[in-house]
């Protein structure tokens, strides 16, 4: 017999500590849908589990380098918190699983301002380092990540949490799914070599397809999950014969490795070179670059609006972060050969997504077309191949994922009375009737084409700055220019708010403390950090460290 | 290197060869004379006894081919770890007990929401 011991890998779960909150919050709410009425049996073991964890943290000498204290805390609040939120909210089982499902994310996120402080932080910059045997990657681009998908999780949950009830499509699977949705992108943004990479992507992926087609009395929800996932997986088949192609050029599944082997003379660059347009159509597909866009406009339509707020704001953060990991640390070599094709894919997405949209009458169809455009313009800090690119790229979708989730929320609002798709004559005269709602709609359409005091200016200065700084003239000036075109129906809605009458028989939108709260913080954030950008500006522009 | 695998290929074309050359000449040369007998089904099971438009499967059997599907490869996962309990020690342990608890919530989740319920 072999000593096998050798082989033990050193798990640092430091490193994925906020996936690991999440995950137990899922465990949590698989178990007490099952126990029903006798949910307190589950509450108070795993209440009691979690917190004893969180003694065990704090008294056992550690020996790891990272401060566990913090997450030990955590630990004993979140378990006490779980008991007595079920006790608390035995009456209305949906909002006690609503309540877990936000702790869970709430933990992940205060996980993740641990990992900045504690664990990856060397004073002034992020420190890169792998964990798992090169598999995760403990850096920037991981943990900026993380704030996205994890915010845009805290926030999804309460303004979607009364439009599922007035549609009647809840089920107590949904809050899991999302969660686990959400672990996947997480990871995504983490994963450092091709197999946890794409074994993150499917975790997303499956649950995101079951969480469109969570309507299920709703024809065009079913339409959007059979060809979501239809689509999805034959991108995720093409995604895995790319990686297949680079493991046979290269020898490595971790992304460095195959950079590495990509930069050795003898290695075969036509194999190489069409890996390498395979992966980029996988991802592509996801992030919803230009010529895989096909989806976006029916899958964004027919999906419950707040998992269409979640899948445009979280998703397409997961999914770039794959992208620039997999490009500018993997493809990195052949950089000659895909930055003008990842440049042309990214003025056509922007130019596509500008015009099509111009015609569009359901609002929702809309947004999906200004989404491909969005992914345009994030695609040039990718195409920037420089640190301030990574960081603008990264920061631009933090912005918009806080842009489109108000955008979409104001949709929920009217959507919850009119029980049916909302086209822009429903906007007619929003200005006079509820002025609140038309005010939050306009904040996040001036978001969204780029107005100044917003955070959406903060992003689009960003990646166009790093554009220009890397010579990339013609695709910023054509960014410049798609955005005066987007500008116009963005405009158009505002304008179907303001200036035009309201229709006598106009229904009054709808709204609830979970929407009022979510909202609230989503607009306030615009505002704050587009007058205040340096907090989380700062942050980005360190979090341009990949590991290598 | 793909030269050594032109025994391989011979032995394909020589299969192949073989049985369209002994279908091919059975059909050219062989007599023709069908009863009723000779076109019944022969050791192949039985004559179907009522026209059946396209086979009908209830939808149930989808999900309890999929449980199937999904523990049985679980277990697959346990065959290795079994065999080098041994070596792996307490680390080993731990993983598959958190590996095999997962499993178990989700099993626990299968069954009290109904999955293994026929009707």
């Amino acid at each position: 017999m072999t000593d096998l011991t050798q082989f033990l890998p050193d798990i640092a779960w430091s490193s994925v500590a906020p996936e690991i909150a999440m995950t137990v919050a899922v465990v949590v709410l698989l178990l007490m849908t099952v126990a029903g009425r006798r949910r307190m049996w589950v509450a108070t073991p795993m209440g009691l589990a979690i917190a004893g964890v969180g003694v065990a943290l704090l008294v056992v000498e550690s020996t790891s380098p990272a401060d566990p204290s913090l997450p030990g805390l955590l630990a004993i609040v979140a378990g006490v918190a779980l008991v007595a939120l079920t006790f608390g909210l035995a009456g209305v089982p949906r909002a006690l699983h609503a309540w877990i499902a936000g702790l869970g994310a709430g933990a992940a996120l205060v996980l993740t301002a641990w990992q900045i402080f504690d664990v990856a932080w060397t004073g002034s910059l992020f420190a890169a380092s792998t964990t798992m045997e090169g598999s995760v990657a403990m850096d920037g681009l991981a943990i900026f990540t993380r704030i996205t998908v994890y915010l845009s999780t805290l926030l999804v949950l309460p303004i979607g949490f009364a439009y599922v009830r007035d549609r009647n499509i809840h089920r107590p699977e949904f809050e899991p799914l999302l969660l686990l949705s959400a672990v996947g992108m997480a990871l995504l943004g983490a994963a450092n070599d091709v197999i946890t990479l794409f074994i993150a992507l499917e975790v997303l992926s499956i649950a995101l397809y079951v969480l469109t087609g969570s309507a299920r009395r709703d024809r065009r929800s079913q339409e959007a999950a059979v060809k979501y996932f239809v689509l999805g997986a034959v991108a995720s088949a093409i995604l895995l014969y790319g990686f297949a192609l680079s493991y046979i050029a290269t020898g490595s599944l971790e992304l460095p490795g195959i950079a590495l082997g990509m930069a050795d003379p003898g290695s075969p660059l036509r194999l190489l070179a069409v890996s390498m347009v395979l992966v980029l159509v996988g991802v592509g597909f996801k992030v919803a670059l230009v010529p895989f866009q096909l989806w976006v406009p029916d899958v964004y339509e027919g999906a419950p609006t707040n998992v269409t707020a979640f899948m445009g704001a979280a998703t397409k953060a997961a999914g770039f972060a794959a992208m620039l990991r997999l490009f500018v640390v993997a493809w990195a070599p052949l950089a000659d050969l895909w930055v003008p094709i990842v440049a042309v894919l990214a003025g056509l997405s922007m130019a596509y997504g500008a015009w099509a949209a111009l015609v569009q009458d359901d609002v929702k169809r809309l947004l999906a077309y200004s989404a491909v455009a969005h992914a345009g313009y994030a695609t040039i800090g990718i195409v920037s191949l420089s640190d301030a690119g990574l960081s603008a790229t990264m920061w631009y979708l933090f912005t918009y994922a806080i842009t489109s989730i108000t955008a979409l929320g104001g949709i929920i609002a009217i959507e919850r009375r009119n029980h049916r798709a909302v086209s822009i004559s429903d906007l007619n005269g929003l200005g006079r009737t509820s002025p609140a709602l038309a005010a939050v709609m306009s904040l996040a359409l001036l978001s969204l084409a780029g107005i100044p005091p917003t955070l959406g200016f903060e992003g689009k200065l960003g990646v166009f700055t790093a554009g220009m700084l890397s010579g990339l003239t013609w695709l910023v000036v054509l960014g410049v220019v798609t955005s005066v075109v987007s500008a116009f129906y963005y405009l158009r809605l505002m304008g179907a708010m303001f200036l035009t009458d309201p229709a006598p028989d106009a229904p009054v939108p709808a709204y609830s403390h979970g929407w009022n709260a979510g909202v609230t913080v989503a607009a306030g954030l615009i505002v704050y950090l587009g007058l205040q950008p340096s907090i989380l500006l700062d942050l980005a522009e360190r979090a341009a460290v990949l590991a290598r | 290197m793909l030269a050594d695998y032109l025994p391989v290929l011979l032995l394909f074309v020589v299969a192949f060869g073989f049985v369209a050359a002994s279908l091919g000449v059975s059909a050219l040369v062989g007599p023709r004379r069908p009863n009723p007998s000779k076109l019944s089904a022969y050791e192949c099971g039985n004559e179907p006894l009522a026209q059946v438009k396209g086979t009908r499967f209830s939808v149930k059997f989808y999900l309890v081919a999929m449980m199937f599907l999904i523990f049985d490869i679980e277990t697959v996962f346990v065959y290795p770890w079994a065999i080098t309990t041994a070596d792996l020690g307490w680390f080993g342990f731990g993983q598959m007990a958190l590996f095999l608890g997962l499993l178990g919530v989700a099993f626990v989740y299968e069954i009290g929401r109904g999955g293994l319920t026929w009707d």
